[in-house]
């Protein structure tokens, strides 16, 4: 039979183990109360790509997920073999928690990061690749908002030319392009659609050039992936961007675009970074492509602003309720991701 | 009075005077060009030594920078020293890359240095055979070469988008990113050995400083060289002499060419480890640059292509750790250009006090 004393001894041992336990937990979750995070930009702050990931990443600080402090930033354009020196440089020093390289970058994520198992590496868009672990591989697909765009500029074009200047025929580009023509399809079949390419992620001069001849060639709505508005403004045109909302650029101009969200991609790298913190669990990220529809959050179409009024309230009408077919499900907008040709 | 007198022969104190003037101004300038931009101006510098010469790693991670600029800096030399203006390194570049990565899909499977040799060969072939083409349409049809090389620049860089983009070489990923602008990697036998225990310097390196101590030798000490130097001089009096200087400028474009091309070999098998655009990128027009400032010497080259290399590796950490806009650093160099060319034309001239002006 125990003793009294020694019962009570063993109470309090259990009391300092609880209370220490206890106290563990509580430092340990102090620890998880911040995030920090650096952000490799491939093209600058300025292009609409890299606007957009800033953009979230401000939107996801103020959302506070699990109740984090979430400090963040963002470098100059790096490109090439030096992104994943920029990479190490931000691991090395200890300071972050988790590396967004915006860009392909998966090839150099897998020379580094079981260097450094505590941080999360975050490779962005087409040409990556991605084995689990410490690694994550975000994707974005905006077809959805292009094919709706797309119908908006089937009723609209009076030439029956459509022109789109891409960047270059890559999956995550070919995608957007694809729908956009398709839902102009559903509207004029026997539509004539012109694409160029200018081989760059961002030239806005090789833009304006590319959208010059499209013009000339009869098209009179441009889908400039390219952000240059210039070529719009001189033949007063209507023109729509892509992944940011550069009305500000070309008010007169620009009518709209499909754009790109990131906060629930950001927001799913957080929580799993948490769960490793916090609870211990080892980071699992995704090896599969991984990308968020409209009807989640992944995108939307950009408001018309000013132009608005240059809209048909039928065309509206219509316009609204292929988005809203789409935000429902009961519109599925089909993946093509092949490379799409002028006729 | 004092006046400015052409040297007959040059002295080495005064070279290096003005050499250093050059550098020091630079630096001043560059200074001032980061107070203007709002930067902590002594954090910047700090920057940049910590990722140029801080440690054994930023110093090999400067060389891997500088191995391909030496290697297009000195087909610029071989060019220029004979007045012809070539500005195809940049497609050189791209050539020897996709020439080289066809070797290695085709000789995959052979021994490792026999393939690694056949690797090299084929990119030195690739460029070379760029060259073949400037100095045919120079030879045949009186096509200036500067327009001759800028011109085949852009096809070989949109064939090069073409291969990758679609094209045969396109990544088939298993993950459904079935188009985008880059190869399949490059096996693993297939890569340049790294040196020293680095795991950014590669065998490459060596390639670079030994091309550039056979272009020394060939420029100085062979009749070849002599062809060079002298077509630049006076390519009339060559001709007179009895060189077919048709002939010679078919040699030398060739030359230029493989010396580029092995720049992108270099990059491919020794750094990037997949044939794309983005990893080869402005290589060639660097590489002027650094052979100009090299004084269009082999030896001069590599030490331009080193200073390039540890700025090109500090312009990281300066931008990464200070903030330094990335439009200074390109600035930065050009003006780096502009005053060692000043430093170039200094150098050929001295100083001279006389007495009163009569």
């Amino acid at each position: 039979m125990i003793k009294i004393k020694e019962f009570f001894k063993l109470i309090v041992l259990g009391s300092v183990v609880t209370f220490v336990l206890g106290l563990m937990h509580i430092l340990h979750a102090a620890n998880t109360k911040d995030v920090n995070i650096a952000i490799i930009l491939c093209c600058g702050v300025e292009s609409p790509w890299d606007a957009t990931m800033v953009e979230s990443m401000e939107r996801v600080k103020q959302a506070k997920p699990h109740g984090l402090n979430i400090t963040y930033e963002y470098t100059e354009p790096i490109y090439g073999d030096a992104v994943m020196d920029a990479m190490t440089l931000f691991a090395e020093s200890g300071d972050y928690d988790i590396i967004i390289c915006h860009m392909t970058c998966s090839d150099m994520v897998q020379r580094i990061n079981k260097d450094y198992p505590d941080v999360a590496f975050v490779s962005v868009g087409s040409g990556n690749s991605s084995k689990g672990g410490n690694e994550y591989w975000i994707y974005k697909r905006v077809h959805e908002a292009a094919y709706a765009l797309g119908v908006l500029a089937g009723h609209m074009t009076e030439s029956g030319v459509l022109g789109v200047v891409g960047t270059f025929p890559a999956d995550d580009v070919n995608d957007e392009i694809n729908a956009y023509f398709a839902g102009a399809r559903t509207v004029k079949p026997d539509l004539i659609q012109k694409v160029s390419f200018i081989e760059s992620w961002y030239d806005p001069g090789k833009a304006a050039e590319m959208t010059s001849a499209q013009i000339s060639m009869g098209a009179d709505m441009i889908f400039t992936l390219a952000s240059n508005f210039a070529a719009c403004e001189e033949n007063n045109l209507l023109c729509f961007g892509n992944f940011a909302d550069e009305s500000h650029y070309s008010p007169s101009t620009h009518l709209s675009a499909p754009i790109a969200i990131w906060d629930r991609d950001i927001t799913r790298i957080i929580d799993g970074w948490f769960d490793y913190k916090e609870n211990g669990v080892p980071q699992n990220g995704n090896t599969e492509m991984m990308w968020t529809s409209m009807k989640d959050g992944g995108a939307v179409v950009a408001p018309f602003h000013g132009l608005a009024d240059r809209i048909p309230a039928n065309i509206r009408k219509i316009f609204d309720n292929t988005v809203n077919d789409i935000m429902s499900g009961d519109l599925v907008v089909e993946l093509d991701v092949s490379e799409p040709k002028s006729d | 009075m004092i006046s400015l007198e052409k040297r007959l022969e040059s002295n080495i104190s005064w070279v290096l005077f003005v050499y250093s003037l050059a550098c020091i101004v630079g630096f001043i300038f560059t200074a001032f060009l980061l107070w203007s931009s709002g930067t902590d101006i002594p954090k910047a510098f700090f920057a940049l030594y910590k990722g140029s010469l801080s440690s054994k790693k930023a110093i090999f991670s400067s060389l891997n920078y500088a191995t391909p600029l030496i290697l297009t800096g000195l087909a610029t030399v071989v060019a220029f020293r004979a007045q012809i203006w070539s500005i195809g390194q940049e497609g050189q570049v791209y050539a020897g890359a996709m020439s080289a990565y066809f070797a290695s899909l085709m000789f995959y499977g052979a021994p490792l240095w026999i393939h690694l040799l056949l690797v090299i060969a084929f990119g030195a072939l690739g460029g070379a055979l760029l060259g073949v083409l400037s100095a045919v349409l120079k030879n045949k049809f009186h096509v200036n070469e500067v327009i001759s090389t800028v011109m085949i620049n852009y096809i070989i860089i949109f064939f090069l988008s073409y291969m990758v983009g679609g094209g045969p070489w396109t990544e088939i990923s298993d993950v459904n990113t079935t188009v985008y602008q880059q190869s399949d990697p490059v096996a693993d036998y297939s890569k340049l050995p790294y040196l020293f225990g680095s795991t950014k310097l590669h065998l490459g390196f060596l390639l670079a400083i030994l091309s550039a101590v056979a272009c020394h030798f060939l420029i100085y000490s062979t009749p070849f060289g002599y062809e060079i130097r002298a077509m630049g001089h006076n390519p009339v009096a060559l001709g007179h002499r009895g060189t077919n200087t048709h002939k010679t400028l078919l040699y030398i474009l060739i030359l230029s060419g493989a010396i580029a091309g092995l720049a992108g070999v270099t990059e491919i098998f020794g750094t990037s480890h997949r044939l794309k655009s983005e990893a080869l990128y402005g290589l060639g027009y660097t590489g002027i640059i650094v052979g100009m400032i090299g004084g269009l010497t082999p030896l001069g080259t590599i030490i331009a292509g080193i200073i390039f290399g540890g700025l090109a590796s500090g312009a990281l950490y300066m931008k990464v750790l200070a903030k330094v806009p990335a439009a200074l650093v390109p600035t930065i160099e050009g003006m780096f250009l502009l005053f060692f060319l000043c430093a170039g034309v200094a150098a050929r001239y001295k100083i001279v006090v006389t007495g009163k002006d009569v």
